[in-house]
């Protein structure tokens, strides 16, 4: 299979956003907020970025909404319903030293699992405790691409520019005061990086280079040192100059990415955890959730640099290896053979 | 329109001479946020972070990024670069222009708040056109390196241009042109937009101009303009002075509606004149104001063990011209705000929710703000503290305060030999020095002029702590309390009983001499130590303190004033100016003469709240309880008040000067 440049840029892309989400998910935000901060302003986009790629404009409505549902639906709706149920053996068989269970009880979860949303928030049926955790980026990626398909059938590149402001603006609206269904308002802010992904598909020549990357640099390190990139809860006290920090960051990656292409080593091993991104996103998130690595580290290691590389360094083998567990588990059953290709999404 | 559209193609340099013109801008920007930074905090006075270490100052101004107020302050300044460099289509001019801003504004913030703890403010645009008299005041070797610097700028940008503008131009100098946008049509879009933003704040009204700072997480310092731009940085306190809700328009405002109010009250103010005098001429009007000054027998639940500390007041009260409870609009502190209203006759009760500081909101953009000061030649005011607070020097220039006397005073020092405490060596200034120099300015004043003076005493200012007056015996009984409540409360029942003692020698000092004196003394505010006072139930209680307006033989003998001096038993700080002229028999503008039908017919103002009212026997009564009487003179006070504050001017000069 013969891949183009963007396609080798887009796998690198999704490694990066994996490994940086890793970062993101253990890193005590607290602690070390600008370094929070400034992972946020590159994570989201760059994985919402990912997704508006992916995103065929060829296809049609309906083929294209079936395959969002494969990709990020029934992932979510598979782990959720296992956590949830694991939640409940660990419950039952008082298993929590050594398994977290993230709902008080099934019904719970089962409720932020159908509302999708991440932490406890104001939803439409008012006040909700419970959260499905990091597994409400799926759900935000399911409906961010259901809105992208619909907006990159607009052929005035203008009018598709302007629905997203728009639409952007209602998402910080609402999520100050509201949580609606399905993580909406997440993806509604993410849709500028997602237009750009689908965009990026079309582009010809970019002349983005080492200025770029600069200059994303600069950009996220003045946003970074006061505020992030909330995504869960679609929150960044100003969303123009958030919206405008995402992209340029997202550039600045962007940049590094294709310039890394050259190396062809790099390059397989980036393709390689990249690879699937979606499974990637559920197999991580289930550990993650599920499973207190950083008790475990804690216990043996000294909190500090080291023991949150190796938490990180342990979170990215097992997922990815796991991740390739499950492919070939699903090849198997679904018959197919061969090599495992490395597109970032199947 | 269409064929228009689609003939011009908006183009302008390439993505990455976008992100490099980005990268410009953004360091400058950066920069210029720690370097406007820095001269707040590398000042004397020290407050807050303020530090003449050169390297704790910069690493402070540097950890100033980390706050989200200041990406306010680098989005501005980003937004002004590319108006400029658009402006001028030129990088290295461009960069050499908004240099000489940054340095100008570093150098004025600089000298300003090393001058007075306080940064530029809107109001202050209106010296600008000093600019002569402006640079004298700066630092010499500073003004030097700064012409220094903005010639050598320009300089290396003329020679750097003419270096691009070369025949035979190399890699560099083309990247740099390729930065510049060449489409006229898309440098003015640019040069709208930004200038649009830039100029919002100034078109913008309060409101909205609050709620934009408040999405940079803007923390209000309402007493302070100093440490207000330290939290939020210079251009944030700059631009949340541009424009404030003063006052809401009354119904019924109009041109018309304040041609017959003039008339109306210039007729009135005649009626009353008929019995007055025109005899200010060598009087002294003098206003005491006591800070955090309340008897604490009216502390509800409070016992203490020692002699009444409050007699001596309490006797004054019962001699006094006028005597009562003022009503306060502050609670532990708001000092100036109390001190506003009792110098122009406004309550803050009537002026918009959101005006909270008249010193720093109204009085410098106020079309006319008259007082009481108005009225005299002579008008001086000492506060034995330093004398940044509250904007209170440019709020005193503009209402006519010709000398202000405090601690870190250049032209006008408050002299040492009065900086004495009671005591403990670290209290505050004591009220028995403050009152000699007062004393000292009512005896030395020119039996010509009248005298306006007023005294801010510092003595029972916060902090209260145990053993403040080491001699004190005063102890508290009741109720019982935790923590270090018992210290503080006894220290300030000491402070309190020093106060009272000094007050009545200085009124027996005032009495035997020949000057006309007519005294205002007020308590300004409780203090903040009454923790067991549950405010939600003592809401009047807890904003009463003692006042009274007494009179010395020389000025009794003067006015033949006959009054009772319970006539306002409960009183706004806004009444003082009507009473103080009652009391003196003075003539009234039409101005005043609506003041005193105000202190005559009107209950007094509850400036704690706002719709509320204590009547004479201490009765809280709401608006919708007046009469329709007195309604309608309420209503005829605010068109005046909103006339003068906020509104359209109608009224004349003659309104409110003789």
């Amino acid at each position: 299979m013969v891949m183009n440049n963007k396609d080798r840029t887009i796998q690198i892309l999704s490694s990066f956003s994996f490994m940086m989400l890793i970062f993101i998910s253990i890193i005590n935000p607290q602690n070390h907020s600008i370094l929070y901060h400034f992972f946020t302003w590159l994570t989201w986009p760059t994985i919402f970025f990912i997704a508006g790629y992916s995103i065929d404009v060829n296809l049609k409505i309906g083929q294209s909404i079936f395959l969002a549902v494969k990709r990020y639906l029934v992932p979510y709706l598979s782990a959720g319903l296992l956590m949830i149920v694991m939640n409940k053996v660990v419950q039952l068989l008082q298993l929590s030293t050594w398994l977290n269970t993230p709902f008080p009880a099934m019904r719970t979860g089962l409720k932020a699992l159908l509302y999708g949303n991440g932490s406890p928030v104001v939803t439409i049926f008012g006040f909700f405790d419970t959260g499905i955790g990091l597994l409400w980026l799926l759900i935000a990626l399911f409906t961010g691409t259901l809105l992208m398909i619909f907006i990159s059938k607009i052929k005035k590149m203008f009018w598709a520019v302007l629905i997203i402001i728009l639409l952007g603006r209602l998402g910080f609206y609402l999520a100050t005061f509201i949580q609606i269904p399905w993580s909406l308002e997440s993806a509604l802010i993410a849709l500028p990086f997602m237009l750009f992904g689908v965009y990026y598909q079309k582009l010809d020549n970019w002349s983005a280079g080492p200025a770029t990357v600069l200059a994303a640099l600069i950009v996220d390190l003045t946003m970074s040192a006061s505020t992030g990139l909330d995504m869960i809860v679609a929150y960044t006290p100003f969303w123009i100059l958030g919206t405008l920090t995402g992209l340029i960051s997202l550039a600045g990656v962007i940049v590094v990415a294709s310039s890394l292409i050259k190396n062809s080593a790099l390059t397989n091993l980036f393709a390689k955890i990249g690879s699937y991104l979606s499974l990637n996103l559920v197999v991580f998130i289930f550990i993650n959730t599920m499973i207190p690595i950083n008790n475990y580290i804690g216990g043996l290691l000294p909190t500090g640099m080291l023991s949150f590389i190796i938490i990180w360094l342990i979170m990215l083998i097992i997922s990815t290896v796991i991740k390739f567990g499950l492919v070939k588990i699903l090849k198997t059953f679904s018959g197919q053979e061969g090599e495992l290709d490395e597109k970032v999404f199947k | 329109m269409k064929k228009f559209l689609s003939r011009k193609q908006f183009s302008g340099p390439t993505f990455n001479n976008w992100m490099k013109f980005l990268i410009i801008g953004l360091v400058l920007s950066v920069l210029t946020t720690v370097v406007l930074q820095f001269a707040m905090y590398f000042q004397i006075w020290g407050r807050f972070d303020q530090t003449l270490n050169l390297g704790q100052a910069v690493l402070t101004s540097i950890k100033f990024l980390t706050r989200a107020q200041a990406l306010f302050t680098i989005v501005t300044c980003l937004i002004l670069f590319i108006f400029i460099v658009v402006l001028v289509n030129r990088l290295f001019v461009g960069i050499a222009i908004y240099l000489t801003i940054a340095v100008v504004t570093f150098i004025a913030e600089y000298m300003k708040m090393k001058a007075r703890n306080e940064p530029i403010l809107f109001s202050d645009m209106s010296e600008v056109t000093a600019v002569g008299g402006l640079t004298q005041m700066v630092d010499k070797n500073l003004l030097m390196l700064a012409i220094v610097g903005i010639v050598v700028v320009f300089v290396g940008a003329g020679l750097l241009e003419y270096w691009l503008h070369r025949k035979r131009s190399g890699r560099f100098a083309e990247s740099i042109k390729r930065m510049m946008i060449k489409q006229t049509g898309t440098r003015i879009a640019i040069l709208l937009v930004s200038f649009l933003t830039l100029a919002s704040p100034f078109i913008a009204n309060a409101d909205q101009n609050r709620a934009l700072l408040d999405h940079f997480k803007y923390q209000w310092q309402s007493f302070n303009t100093g440490e207000d731009a330290m939290l939020n940085g210079p251009v944030m306190t700059f631009v949340s002075n541009i424009s404030s809700v003063i006052m809401r328009q009354p119904s019924g405002y109009s041109q018309k509606s304040m041609a017959a109010l003039q008339k109306k009250y210039t007729k009135y103010s005649e009626t009353l004149n008929k019995t007055r005098q025109d005899n200010l001429k060598g009087q002294t009007v003098a206003y005491i104001l006591s800070e955090s000054l309340t008897d604490p027998d009216d502390v509800p639940g409070l016992k203490y063990k020692g002699t009444d500390v409050f007699k001596n007041i309490k006797q004054i009260q019962k001699n006094a011209v006028f005597s009562g409870k003022m009503l306060s609009s502050g609670y532990g502190g708001g000092t100036a705000n109390i001190e506003y209203m009792t110098l122009a006759g406004f309550p803050l009760a009537t002026y918009a929710p959101e005006m909270v500081v008249p010193y720093t909101q109204l009085v410098p953009v106020a079309h006319d703000v008259p007082t009481i000061t108005n009225l005299f030649q002579d008008r001086e005011v000492i506060h034995p503290y330093v004398g940044t607070f509250y904007n209170r020097r440019d709020a005193y220039k503009k209402i006519g305060i010709q000398k202000f006397y405090t601690t870190d005073g250049k032209q006008y020092k408050y002299p040492e030999k009065y900086v004495k405490s009671v005591g403990s060596k670290n209290n505050y200034p004591a009220d028995k020095y403050s009152y000699k120099y007062l004393t000292k300015k009512i005896t030395s004043a020119n039996n010509n002029q009248s005298q306006f003076i007023q005294l801010m005493t510092m003595q029972n200012h916060m902090p209260y702590s145990a053993n403040q007056y080491p001699d004190s015996k005063y102890k508290m009984l009741e109720p019982a309390v935790t923590g270090n409540t018992k210290e503080t409360v006894e220290s300030y029942i000491a402070g309190v009983h020093y106060t009272d003692v000094a007050t009545k020698n200085l009124i027996n000092k005032l009495e035997n001499i020949s000057r006309p004196v007519t005294l205002v003394f007020y308590g300004d505010h409780w203090p903040g130590v009454f923790t067991f006072v549950d405010q939600d139930k003592q809401q009047e209680r807890s904003h009463e303190t003692d006042y009274f307006i007494y009179q010395n033989k020389a000025a009794r003998e003067k006015s033949h004033a006959k009054t009772d001096h319970n006539q306002r038993a409960y009183a706004s700080p806004s009444d003082f100016p009507a009473l103080a002229l009652e009391a003196t028999n003075s003539k009234l503008t039409p101005f005043y003469a609506l003041q005193t039908k105000v202190t005559k017919e009107l209950p007094a103002f509850a400036n704690y709240t706002r719709g509320e009212f204590v009547d004479n026997n201490g009765h809280t009564l709401k608006t919708k309880d007046l009469t329709k009487k007195q309604k309608k003179l309420l209503h005829e006070f605010k068109l005046v008040q909103y006339d003068l504050s906020s509104g359209k001017h109608y009224l004349s000069k003659s309104f409110t000067k003789h």
